[in-house]
């Protein structure tokens, strides 16, 4: 606490308008090693009562920032271990759909679901591409041969 | 706050990653490219024989205009291939790729639970073709497909995939 702030809830004590916890927190500042003459004074009429109290609730303040540090990190954990296990079902569960039965075709728009026909038309497809590659290679060979 | 910060921040690492899962071509296969086309779409049982479990074609006839935009979509998908366990079948003719199939980079998945491990390697591959139309020299022929299998390698594709 700064001196101003200390001064300031010293004088409104005095007054007599200092509220409890202005009360406590000021025992807590004048009961301090370093501190002027005047304000043990002031330590001495605010009384060991005061003081008890505050240092009973800095000690509460201190176990609940405590208990909110391991409760935050427990969440975390948790938070992790939930999303982990997420993307696993995601993943997996993907390849649960992938396991479904789907043959499907689409022309220009127009939806073909006959499997056979599907099938034949993907066949086709896959083999051409690899026959040009064969074609491609077996000439690259006839090459080398020459 | 911090612990629903955090909740938020995984979440979204959790989406960035589902995006990097994306092809530069998935935007072909969904047909923001070219509009007559012909497609198939198979998962399942009917992939069975050729070890597989999910198979996409999409053919089309098309411009060299859209040809090279789809060839470069291809390219990106090139270069972001697989290069650890690398397989390529590729030509390039006249500067462009007159066929081109590689590995693209495999999703694995692995659980451990109770000391029983759960392993899956499922790799994809990118093939693509491009010829020049018979009928019309201006135009050209374009094939273009997406494999994925369990421990699937190029040899057992150009295996399974024989004309018989």
């Amino acid at each position: 606490m700064k001196t101003e702030e200390t001064e300031r809830l010293i004088s409104k004590y005095l007054a007599g308008t200092a509220t409890p916890d202005e009360e406590r927190r000021l025992s807590l500042e004048v009961n301090r090693r370093d501190v002027p003459q005047e304000w043990r004074a002031i330590g001495v009429m605010l009384g060991e009562l005061t003081l008890g109290e505050a240092l009973y609730e800095q000690q509460v303040q201190h176990r609940r920032s405590h208990r909110r540090r391991i409760f935050a990190a427990c969440a975390m954990a948790a938070s992790l271990a939930c999303v982990s296990l997420a993307g696993w079902w995601y993943f997996d569960g993907r390849q649960a759909s992938d396991s479904e039965n789907i043959a499907i075709a689409h022309i220009d728009g127009h939806t073909i679901s006959d499997e056979s026909l599907v099938r034949a038309m993907a066949e086709d497809a896959v083999c051409d591409i690899f026959e040009t590659a064969d074609e491609a290679n077996a000439d690259e060979l006839d090459l080398f041969d020459m | 706050m911090k612990p629903t910060l955090t909740i938020v921040l995984l979440l979204f690492a959790t989406l960035m990653l589902r995006a990097q899962e994306g092809l530069h071509v998935g935007e072909v296969f969904e047909g923001k490219v070219a509009k007559t086309t012909t497609e198939t779409t198979q998962t399942g049982e009917p992939l069975r024989k050729y070890g597989l479990t999910k198979l996409r074609t999409w053919k089309t006839t098309v411009p060299d205009s859209l040809r090279n935009k789809i060839e470069a979509l291809v390219n990106q998908d090139y270069e972001e291939r697989d290069r650890k366990e690398e397989e390529v079948d590729r030509e390039v003719r006249d500067g462009h790729i007159y066929y081109s199939i590689f590995r693209l980079g495999s999703r694995r998945t692995e659980l451990s639970i109770g000391g029983d491990t759960n392993f899956k390697v499922w790799r994809h591959y990118l093939c693509y073709q491009c010829k020049v139309n018979t009928e019309q020299r201006s135009l050209y022929d374009i094939t273009l497909v997406f494999l994925e299998g369990e421990n699937l390698t190029l040899d057992k594709l150009k295996k399974n995939f024989k004309r018989k």
